[in-house]
């Protein structure tokens, strides 16, 4: 008998192996669709593998298997920790699928992909990585306290709601630098938040990199971490299956 | 006597409803049926025996062990079959059982298709192909593949046609004549517990009415048919359901001696109690009469 969390991972494994090629179909279809900008693509390779790292979970919650797992040799702890790995499993699965299509693009039209290089660094993998990784640490508690369903929902909504209140304060955060005008690249309304979000993620993508930055990002995460899976752990502890 | 299950003080509250404080002990290679109406806390015991539903206070022991402390190796221990089985639909009987077996460390292969031989599940059916029957069966398959010592089922018969309702009920007469594996399981079938049960325990609302073996509640306990003037306000407190008519009444007694001693040669008629009418009597919430006049 493996510890319990291992043999959640397999049977996420085996249950979402009829959606394993469709996922790879999916990758390559809209990282093409993607790919002229390079962060509509990182978007794209994050939200793809948000999904992926869900599928599971949205089969279980189909089949309402909570209470045949909760019933079955273990503690809950094997199964919130068993959802976390699967969730780690899935992107590191995403993260190879994202930097597969990104140079299979480069490969195939290197003129028109050149701007996707800088995703194809080590900075690129980890902005995927930590991007991927603070999404699952927010939403995994949301799913074990109110169940799949509600817990997207409510993490779709905060995530809205934490987008506009970014993109209300981003020309505040970011003022225009010297020479730029209001609406010049882009037109509308959102043109300001847009370019200065844009002026975020580039001072973001120029983010010192030296050992203690390497450390404090790990250690902020590794802390995050411990946060979310304790709070997963005291909501399903306590819920009735 | 070594005991498989022991239940202690077990509370669990819900809004509207509380199960109060439920104490029974299951011997090891016994039977226990489980009984009372709709809402009366069954399934609620056996999900808060197998952890799925938290208890507010109590204390659960599998064969020794205690249910919270050592629950992965209570729970290996323990076979079960919930009342709607949680399986994968989309899965083959084969490939539900690959993904249970992975968790007990005594999961018997050649034992799970055996069963499936017995029991004619074909492995290459999907499960949500399978009728509530079936689906039973596959449910009782994997509890019993990999050697539990409890059995814990929550309506197993409700839906299986009669054919092979009898064939389980046998099937679970024979699992306990090893004398090292036991059962329990709820039903409202009370002829299913006559027929297999070595104790019933039976709850009303949340409440415990009473746990004993089944031939000392069928010694013991008496229905009592008599004229309405037999029915003094001495003689009612014997009675635990009264259903009364304009010609007479019937109740349920526990003491059936002490009821045969105070109405001899009064007309009052004594007879064994079935299950179903124990269960009627104690099911009427107002734990006094029923009927009335027309």
């Amino acid at each position: 008998m493996r510890a319990p969390m291992l043999n959640h991972l397999r049977k996420d494994l085996r249950m979402t192996r009829a959606f394993w090629a469709p996922m790879v179909f999916s990758y390559g279809a809209f990282m093409l669709v993607f790919f002229e900008s390079p962060w509509a693509f990182l978007a794209a390779g994050l939200i793809l593998t948000f999904i992926m790292a869900a599928v599971p979970m949205a089969i279980d919650d189909r089949y309402r298997t909570d209470p045949l797992f909760a019933g079955l040799p273990g503690r809950r702890t094997g199964l919130v920790a068993g959802r976390y790995l699967s969730w780690g499993f899935a992107v590191m699965a995403g993260l190879i699928l994202y930097l597969g299509a990104a140079a299979l693009l480069l490969l195939a039209i290197k003129s028109k992909a050149a701007h996707l290089v800088p995703l194809l660094s080590m900075r690129g993998g980890l902005a995927f990585l930590v991007a991927s990784a603070l999404a699952a640490l927010a939403f995994l508690p949301l799913y074990f306290r109110f169940g799949f369903w509600k817990g997207l929902w409510i993490f779709a909504a905060g995530a809205v709601c934490l987008g506009a209140a970014f993109s209300f304060l981003a020309p505040v955060l970011a003022p225009p630098q010297g020479g730029e005008t209001a609406g010049a690249a882009t037109g509308g309304a959102f043109a300001p938040a847009v370019q200065a979000l844009i002026r975020i993620a580039g001072e973001a993508a120029r983010f010192p990199r030296n050992t203690a930055s390497c450390l404090g990002t790990t250690a902020g995460l590794l802390l995050l971490a411990f946060v979310s899976f304790r709070l997963s752990l005291a909501f399903y502890e306590k819920r009735d299956l | 006597m070594e005991s498989a299950l022991e239940v202690r003080n077990l509370r669990k509250e819900y809004p509207g409803f509380t199960l109060q404080d439920i104490s029974f002990t299951l011997p090891r290679g016994y039977i226990m049926g489980l009984i009372g109406p709709n809402g009366a806390g069954k399934t609620t015991v056996i999900k808060l025996i197998l952890n799925i539903v938290r208890r507010n206070s109590g204390e659960v022991r599998v064969c020794g062990l205690d249910g919270l402390v050592d629950e992965t190796e209570a729970k290996a221990r323990i076979g079960f079959v919930l009342d709607e089985p949680p399986f994968y639909g989309c899965l083959r009987l084969a490939g539900m059982a690959s993904v249970v077996a992975p968790f007990y460390k005594t999961w018997d292969r050649a034992l799970f298709r055996s069963l499936c031989h017995e029991f004619d599940l074909p492995p290459r059916k999907r499960v949500n192909a399978l009728s509530r029957g079936m689906a039973m069966k596959l449910a009782l398959a994997i509890a019993l593949a990999h050697g539990a010592e409890l059995i814990l089922m929550d309506e197993p018969t409700s839906g299986l046609d009669p054919v092979f309702r009898r064939e389980l009920l046998e099937r679970l007469s024979g699992l306990i004549q090893d004398g090292r594996t036991s059962v329990l399981f709820s039903t409202h079938i009370t002829s299913d517990l006559e027929r297999v049960a070595d104790f019933i325990t039976c709850l009303r609302d949340g409440e415990l009415l009473f746990s004993a073996t089944r031939d000392e509640i069928l010694e013991n306990w008496a229905i009592v048919k008599g004229a309405p003037e037999l029915l003094t306000e001495e003689v009612q407190p014997l009675f635990i359901g009264i259903s009364r008519s304009p010609y007479g009444f019937t109740a349920l007694a526990s003491n059936k001696e002490e009821v045969r001693r105070r109405l001899a040669g009064r007309g009052a008629v004594i007879e064994r109690a079935r299950l179903d009418e124990v269960v009627f009597f104690l099911g009427q919430k107002d734990r006094g009469t029923t009927g009335g006049r027309r």
